[in-house]
């Protein structure tokens, strides 16, 4: 507010005298930190040693002839828990479970985390979706994206995208320091690399979504696969997604590290 | 793997080596992938902010040429490579973590690094290298655990730091305090003009990314704002001046003059500058809409809210013309501050904290503070029916010591929220949540005359337990399991480049008693 206004408010005065949030669970594993937020915002800011690389990832599905999909999480969760599959006394899994307003079928997700070890010089970290769908009382036809957003040490607009058949996609960034790759255990029936906001318009615009197959894309780039699934009850759809980003040490950091090794062996060398 | 991260550092025998092995080739002349910058690239210094019990948000902007006309800072077109260091000592003796970043040229070669594996509850010192440059030290820390029940949380809530107002004189001593955080509540920049009554903006009203970028550059480097950023981490908010006075969601203030682009073009670019220049546990902003409201635990002992009242609000009733009498749309029950999804947000936070004290920092006064029968329409007097849903909510629930912190208004102001308004301020009652209103660091307030008339007016008040519309400073914070202790610190003058500093007043609020009282 400007003093002017105050001013005049003080002159005026004189003249006149007169509901529950959802939340997002960190997983931790190492140098990797990963929100994951079942009722909102799924998968959020996959963070490598400091460094965001993963933007989002978002879940969609098209069950039976409905006229457009929806995010995972406007389903109803049934349940969810993480746990710490390392023992490391973090968190670093998470499950949840959902269906439709017909308990029509069932969705199970299953993130881990894993990263690389504080110190190791080797910077890494995967990420790993387990999906199962189930129809629970007849057949139903679904189908089912991952999105996945892409922006490698933060900055966006500065990313190569690539698909390889039959399964497999990568992204690098243009510094040449990092990169993402991901493989879908169940090959994609539809892909689209392109804009974020080109493919997250198609999947909310509320009509069906027909992935364009573009199979490479540069800039603010994000990767879609899709499947269309007949399900029949007792006949269970699993599939894992694999995301792995590595930081690839810049060659001063790898000639540091080797320097610096080599004065420590020729150290120990002279203790002895 | 059962063992904590702090018997996994990085040894320091080979730091050492790492350093001298860097040290030596730099000395030699070998560059590694990034290029040779025209200087000191940490000209901006270096910041922290929102602290959890295990990480905390490292933040630097390569920046050689801070003002430079295209915004770039001096810094080539070109992604550079830059390492941090956090350690348990000054002396950088004892490395506990380290890595790199990429400081990309689309977002103005900021670092944003979130360290994580950190101990709880600790202090630790940080810095940067990049080009054979290091930053200056850094010094952060990590909040109590969640479930910590921790007897202090030391901290400055301050806010409007014009420029061209005065020096940052109340920086200086705050930097000296012995703090745990500092709360940033808006108008950290002006976009204004030239025209400075101490010193003066580095170009006309911002219109562009580039101005915005070097807008920040500019305030930045005042020595006293960087010492500030150097000594504590912040928690950081923005209000209107980040963007443009007084706008409102996707509008801009119908009063001022118009912009020769559309105005969610400047929110984007106001938005991208801000994270740019802000430590904050965000991801850097894809167009116009930025969620920036967060919140953080302090142990038990305090839940913080950041808020955001201006991305989301809706417009301000009556014109926003104070001056005039109240227009007959007044109040419009559609009227909204938070936007339904931080309203939905902040609720139901509020109602799953198990908190000692639940802290909202915000931006504009909160309580009802009518100066007559006008009102200010850009203070939550201009949207009755969203605080009212607040107040009902905070009324209803049994929630223990809502404090709510405050900027905006350059003037320093503490009271107590009335649950019950059924008429003129002097029927007001019930108190359901303190507030705490801070000063500016430096921008204008009013002359002593006119000062002393509204402080006589809002020092009436039954709610209103302090009105003073004068002095720049902050208010220093001491929160107990028992009392929250607010020191209003006022520096005598801005107008010179240093200034005493003395405590004008002091309340305490006592736990279950939202009423402040004189210490």
């Amino acid at each position: 507010m400007s003093p002017s206004r105050l001013v005049a408010l003080a002159a005026a005065a004189l003249l006149g005298a007169a509901a529950s949030p959802a939340a997002a669970i960190p997983l931790e594993s190492g140098v990797a930190v990963v929100d994951v937020d079942p009722t909102l915002e799924q998968v959020t800011g996959w963070t490598v040693n400091g460094v965001a690389h993963l933007r989002t990832q978002q879940l969609f599905v098209r069950p039976g002839s409905a006229p457009f999909e929806s995010p995972v999480t406007d389903l109803s969760l049934l349940s969810s828990a993480a746990s710490d599959a390392d023992g490391d006394g973090k968190e670093d899994a998470l499950a949840a479970s959902y269906t439709d307003a017909g308990q029509r079928f069932r969705l199970d997700l299953a993130w881990r985390l894993a990263g690389s070890a504080i110190g190791d010089p080797a910077v890494s970290s995967s990420l790993t979706l387990d999906v199962t769908l189930t129809a629970l009382t007849a057949p139903i036809s679904i189908a089912f994206f991952a999105y996945d957003d892409v922006d490698l040490f933060t900055s966006f607009a500065d990313d190569e995208a690539l698909f390889t058949p039959p399964g497999r996609a990568s992204v690098t960034d243009a510094s040449g320091l990092g990169s993402w790759q991901a493989e879908w255990g169940l090959a994609p029936d539809a892909i689209e690399l392109a804009l974020w906001s080109d493919t997250l318009a198609s999947l909310s615009d509320g009509g069906v979504t027909t992935l364009t197959g573009a199979t490479s894309a540069s800039g603010d780039v994000t990767v879609t696969a899709g499947w269309l699934f007949a399900l029949a009850p007792g006949q269970p759809i699993s599939f894992s997604q694999t995301q792995v980003i590595t930081v690839v040490p810049e060659p001063g950091s790898l000639l540091l590290v080797g320097v610096g090794l080599a004065l420590l062996v020729r150290r120990k060398g002279a203790a002895r | 793997m059962s063992r904590d991260r702090f018997d996994l550092p990085i040894s320091r025998r080979r730091f050492l080596e790492l350093v001298a092995a860097s040290a030596a080739m730099t000395a030699a002349g070998c560059d590694f992938g990034s290029p040779v910058l025209p200087g000191d690239p940490f000209t901006l210094g270096v910041a922290s902010g929102d602290p959890l019990a295990d990480r905390v948000v490292l933040w630097t902007r390569l920046a050689p040429t801070p003002l430079a006309p295209d915004g770039a800072a001096g810094m080539p077109p070109v992604p550079v490579t830059v390492f941090w260091e956090v350690a348990n000592d000054e002396a950088f003796r004892s490395i506990v973590r380290a890595g790199s970043a990429v400081a990309d040229p689309s977002l103005g070669h900021s670092v944003h690094v979130d360290v994580n594996g950190l101990a709880p509850d600790r202090w630790y010192f940080y810095r940067f290298h990049a080009d054979g440059h290091v930053s200056p030290v850094g010094r952060t820390r990590t909040f109590p655990a969640p479930s910590a029940a921790p007897a202090l949380m030391r901290f400055a809530s301050a806010s409007c730091q014009n420029w061209k107002s005065g020096y940052y004189t109340a920086h200086h001593h705050l930097a000296q305090e012995d703090l745990d955080f500092v709360a940033f509540l808006g108008d950290y920049i002006y976009e204004s003009g030239v025209g400075g009554e101490v010193r003066d903006h580095d170009g006309p009203r911002i219109e562009t990314l580039a101005g915005y970028r070097n807008r920040y550059a500019l305030y930045k480097s005042d020595p006293n704002l960087a010492e500030a950023h150097r000594r504590f981490p912040w928690l950081v908010t923005w209000d209107d001046h980040e963007v443009a006075n007084n706008y409102a969601g996707e509008l801009r203030d119908e009063n001022g003059a118009p912009y020769p682009v559309p105005f969610l073009d400047l929110r984007a670019w106001a938005y991208q500058a801000w994270y740019e220049n802000t430590p904050v546990r965000l991801l850097p902003p894809k167009g116009a809409s930025f969620r920036i409201y967060r919140d953080l635990a302090f142990g038990d002992l305090a839940k913080l809210f950041v808020l955001d009242t201006r991305q989301y609000r809706t417009d301000q009733d009556c014109n926003d013309r104070a001056l005039d009498p109240i227009c007959a749309t007044f109040p419009n029950p559609d009227g909204d501050m938070l936007g339904a999804a931080q309203e939905s947000w902040l609720l139901g936070g509020l109602a799953a904290s198990n908190a000692r004290w639940n802290v909202m920092a915000q931006q504009v006064v909160f309580s009802p503070t009518p100066i007559g029968t006008r009102l200010n329409f850009d203070q939550w007097d201009g949207y009755p029916f969203a605080r009212q849903r607040i107040v009902d909510f905070l009324r209803a629930r049994p929630l223990r010591n809502s404090v709510i912190l405050t900027g905006d208004i350059h003037a320093s102001g503490v009271g107590w929220v009335p649950g019950q308004t059924p008429g003129a301020p002097s029927t007001f009652s019930d108190p359901i949540a303190s507030e705490f209103v801070a000063t500016g660091i430096s921008s204008g307030g009013l002359d002593e005359g006119t000062a002393s008339l509204i402080e006589l007016l809002f020092n009436s008040y039954p709610h209103v337990e302090y009105f003073e519309a004068v002095s720049r400073g902050y208010v220093r914070h001491e929160v107990t399991r028992d009392a929250w202790r607010a020191d209003y610190r006022f520096v005598e003058t801005v107008l010179e480049e240093s200034s005493p500093i003395s405590t004008a007043v002091s309340f305490v609020v006592e736990h279950g008693d939202p009423r402040p009282q004189p210490a």
